[in-house]
């Protein structure tokens, strides 16, 4: 297992997870999402062809209102 | 031209933002209202065509869906995404592409923050952002404050329309320096201007476009009222009235009173 940073809380993964299945594993079932990793955007098409590595610090955001 | 004629030239003011039109000159933000009916029947009740959003981390357990997301969609609006919370350019340009991807648009309301006691801008930082946030494509949109240098550096950079400030954000302090307001106006004249932040009252407001500002952003000064709805009704009326006002062209201010009613022939009058 490999560990990572999902929105600041330390979780497991098993090793070449990509981000289509980590999000998946999650529960994240809606398309109103968007990710980063390390603070760079990553495409929704890039999902299934990135791989989560250990340490990565991964951001999953949606909309709130906002001013 | 008749009085209903003049009235319906007078009425038909769109102005124009990358290059969609729009009637209201209110642009308001979705956050701090009581509800989300309040929210719904306060945007509603303004009149604003386009409405400020966001983007925050979502936990798992919410599924990446939310309620009060509904009900922002269902005001159909014009979505101007924002960077709020952003403290460098790199930050800013990341939650702009993840924006564009969720919200299906490239405009982008450029927040980057450079001090948590006034939540200034970062001058520096937003310039660098904005100049990267074009040549990705998107349509930049920054809050700035109202140093005229500052903005003109952002116009160089390919900014087709500014933000500068009234006052901090969420302080309802209206217009801090009018004088360098007026300055930007008068030195972009043909580029979109509104102010942004710090407006409190409908009378803030009202001055912004009587200074020759095209526009107003708020958001707290409706979302924190004892009655939203109507404030942000009376803040529509405002705007209305302040852009009717400066086409018109005010009065020039005298030093000494005048009288308006005639003198000649004034009666009871002898001279001693």
């Amino acid at each position: 297992m490999i560990e990572i940073v999902l929105n600041g809380e330390g979780c497991t993964l098993p090793p070449a997870t990509s981000v289509a299945s980590a999000l998946q594993q999650w529960g994240y079932r809606c398309e109103q999402i968007a990710v980063a990793i390390n603070g760079e955007f990553v495409a929704r098409g890039e999902y299934s062809s990135t791989l989560l590595r250990a340490k990565d610090f991964v951001d999953v955001v949606a909309p709130v209102q906002g001013g | 031209m008749t009085l209903v004629e003049r009235e319906a030239v007078n009425s038909n003011d769109p102005w124009t933002l990358y290059g969609e039109s729009f009637t209201s000159r209110l642009l308001i933000g979705t956050a701090l209202y009581p509800s989300p009916q309040i929210m719904r029947d306060a945007i509603a009740a303004s009149g604003a065509e386009i409405v400020t959003v966001s983007l925050r981390r979502q936990a798992p357990e919410q599924g990446g869906g939310n309620t009060i997301w509904d009900y922002i969609r269902a005001l159909n609006c014009t979505l101007l995404p924002n960077t709020a919370g952003c403290r460098t350019a790199k930050e800013a340009v990341t939650l702009a592409q993840m924006s564009r991807e969720i919200f299906q648009t490239n405009w982008i309301k450029l927040e980057v923050i450079g001090d948590d006691y006034n939540l200034q801008p970062d001058p520096f930082a937003t310039l660098d952002a904005a100049e990267q946030l074009i040549k990705l494509g998107f349509a930049v949109f920054p809050y700035c404050t109202d140093d005229l240098v500052f903005c003109l550096r952002l116009r160089d950079a390919g900014c087709q329309v500014l933000m500068p400030w009234g006052s901090p954000i969420g302080t309802g302090r209206g217009l801090m320096n009018p004088y360098a307001l007026q300055a930007i106006r008068e030195r972009l004249p043909a580029l979109p201007l509104i102010v942004d932040a710090g407006i409190g009252k409908p009378s803030h407001a009202l001055q912004a476009l009587e200074l020759g500002y095209d526009g107003v952003l708020l958001n707290t000064a409706v979302a924190q009222a004892a009655d939203p709805v109507l404030m942000a009704r009376a803040f529509g009326e405002a705007i209305s009235a302040g852009r009717k006002s400066y086409r018109a062209g005010a009065m020039l201010e005298r030093q000494t009173a005048q009288p308006s009613t005639p003198t000649l022939g004034t009666p009871f009058w002898h001279e001693k």
